[in-house]
């Protein structure tokens, strides 16, 4: 036992002493790798600063997108004003309605809560850009409710009716004919409001109040405002086009036909790509893009060995997805910015590059052994927004799908090789429209 | 600009210092003071010397890529022969997976003949621990020369303690027959 220790004594004291110099490739080596380290730490950063001023801008248009256009011609017409306008009741009050408002011109920005009001919805705006869809039942609804209140509220006698003007409103619009006399009208009207007694005022004001919250939420939903000035253009566009997807190839069993307790799952893949596009009007634009070598495929998990296992088969493409965009003028959810509800159909090239398989040395499959046909067509559809964020960049973010022919071209030894593949996700577009006058 | 000069009489804290700011010429400086001592511990635990060398870069550059969790709360010099070490293990470890340490009795045999040993230099002691398996050779290394325990051994190779005691156990027989040849070697050579 003593000669162990002593022994190890010895051999630990001359091996802590004992130097040997390595040969000059050792630190030749080691540089290399710290330069890559330096390198790779620099693309790093890089990568950070492109990611956080990616971020940025992305948090920067969508505050663009979410944002409503100021001073742009919708602006004009999109605040329905709904200001307290107090028709002055009068005994030949609705007869008057029904026969005044059958022409009413509206003239811009000078859309009212009375005017809105009129019984027959033969009202029209004069800008060809703007559609206003009114709905003659809620407007007949409100006007019957506006009567009655009047009626039941406020004691008639305290007003002075000087003529059988019907009504009034703050915003002096030509609903009468008898416009002589409207000034006068409202002084007195004003004054006779003013004479009210505390409690009629009270009273007056949360009827009013109430009537007016009622008659918001009875309209808006009804009232389509929108600026068709960004949606009735054409002409050609140019971008950039990217996209987030799942993808997998559909087979009836396993893919690899020596792990058939396998189970195949979603591989996510990104892809990248150039777009043009035309915009035929404001319901119907094509667009082309080619995809550059984007992977479609699938990842197999097998958990029957002593160890699980995961394959991936990727498929490297390029793609070119020809689209007809079917276009329904919209707004985007949570904010009045004009938008476009596109229904996505076309067809897709698929051009293969090369693929992976994870048996493919295995089965000593050559370069020259075609197992996916060279080229393929798939259908796609999706869904998306389309918006000019300004007046020359229009952006677009949705869904699509994609389910392509018959890819394999090859049974053995791959004997229940998948014959489809599908893809799923995100997809977007930066485009520069060129048609803007 | 100001230019730092090292070498490998400066100090490790003011090395390590340089070596954490990225200066070449400090872990030029550091590889200098430290790659013989640590070139030997590769040696130890390889067959040859390119393999040593491997090792030798490959725990210098995890040891520059680590250096700032280096507190000096302990020798630097203790800290990078564990990184050494480490890195040898799992080099033993990819190659030798292949081949797992296979227990056998404890027979506790010892190297009797400790004049000898005591007479012998490094190389040759290297050169009677080569004779080992990648195995015994690894295990011995620990136990002898690192000064780990079994339980210690036994983790890092992913072996039982019972195992890493046998293999010490038979890597110190076959070692005490290699110093028997040796001795004779030796003795017929010094004439005694």
């Amino acid at each position: 036992m003593g000669n162990k220790i002593n022994d190890s004594n010895h051999i630990k004291n001359t091996f802590d002493n004992w130097e040997v110099k390595p040969s000059q490739d050792v630190w030749f080596g080691i540089e290399q790798q710290l330069d890559f380290d330096a390198l790779a730490a620099r693309k790093r950063n890089q990568k950070v600063v492109v990611g956080s001023t990616m971020a940025i801008a992305a948090m920067v248009l969508l505050a663009v997108i979410l944002t409503p256009k100021q001073n742009s011609g919708l602006q004009k017409y999109q605040p329905i004003t709904l200001q307290k306008s107090y028709n002055k009741p009068s005994k030949n009050t609705n007869n008057q309605l029904v026969k005044e408002e059958n022409n009413t011109l509206i003239q811009q920005e000078e859309i009212s809560f009375s005017t809105i009001l009129s019984p027959n919805s033969g009202t029209s705006v004069s800008n060809e850009n703007i559609s206003i869809e009114p709905n003659s039942e809620i407007l007949a609804k409100n006007a019957d409710i506006r009567m009655p209140a009047y009626e039941t509220t406020f004691n008639l006698d305290n007003f002075v009716v000087a003529n059988n003007t019907p009504s009034l409103d703050e915003s002096g619009i030509e609903s009468i004919d008898d416009t002589d006399n409207r000034l006068t009208q409202s002084e007195n009207f004003t004054t006779e409001i003013s004479n009210l007694t505390d409690k009629e005022n009270e009273h007056f004001n949360a009827v009013s109040s109430t009537e007016s919250e009622h008659l918001i939420n009875s309209l808006t939903p009804d009232l389509t405002l929108i600026d068709k000035s960004d949606l009735t253009v054409k002409g050609f566009y140019l971008g950039a086009t990217g996209g987030y997807n799942a993808t997998t190839l559909v087979s009836n069993a396993p893919i690899i036909s020596s792990y058939q307790d396998g189970v195949n799952h979603f591989r996510f893949a990104p892809s990248k790509g150039i777009s043009v596009g035309y915009i035929f009007n404001e319901h119907l634009s094509v667009q082309a893009d080619y995809i550059y070598n984007t992977v479609e495929g699938t990842a197999i998990s097998s958990e029957s060995t002593s160890d699980s296992r995961y394959f991936n088969v990727s498929l490297y493409m390029d793609q070119i997805p020809v689209l007809v965009k079917f276009k329904q003028p919209t707004r985007l959810p949570f904010t009045n910015k004009n938008a476009s509800l596109n229904l996505l159909g076309g067809l897709q090239m698929n051009m293969l590059r090369n693929y992976q398989l994870p048996q493919q040395r295995r089965y000593e499959l050559l370069e020259e052994t075609v197992v996916f046909r060279n080229s393929s067509i798939s259908l796609i559809t999706g869904l998306e927004y389309e918006v000019f964020v300004l007046p020359e960049w229009l952006i677009s973010f949705g869904l699509d799908a994609t389910v392509s022919q018959n890819l394999s071209t090859f049974d053995d030894p791959l004997s229940v090789y998948p014959k489809h593949s599908i893809t799923a996700g995100l997809r977007g577009g930066l485009y520069y429209f060129l048609g803007r006058d | 600009m100001q230019i730092h000069k090292y070498n490998t009489l400066s100090c490790d804290k003011t090395i390590v210092a340089g070596c954490i700011k990225g200066r070449r010429n400090a872990q030029k400086a550091l590889y200098d003071k430290y790659s013989g001592k640590m070139m030997a511990v590769c040696i130890r635990y390889s067959n040859d010397i390119p393999a040593a060398e491997d090792i030798l870069q490959e725990g210098f550059v995890k040891a520059f890529r680590n250096l700032e969790k280096f507190r000096f709360d302990g020798s630097f010099e203790g800290w990078l022969r564990r990184i050494i070490v480490n890195t040898a293990i799992e080099h033993y470890r990819r190659k030798n997976h292949l081949y797992p340490l296979l227990d056998a009795a404890d027979t506790d045999m010892d190297i009797s003949d400790d004049d000898v040993i005591n007479k012998l230099a490094a190389e040759d002691i290297k050169r009677l621990i080569d004779k080992l398996s990648p195995g015994y050779r690894t295990v011995f290394n620990m136990y002898v020369v690192e000064g780990y325990s079994h339980k210690e051994i036994a983790t890092q190779l992913n072996i039982s303690e019972g195992t890493s005691k046998s293999q010490l156990a038979r890597a110190r027989y076959i070692l005490k027959e290699e110093v028997e040849k040796h001795f004779g070697t030796y003795k017929r050579a010094s004439g005694e």
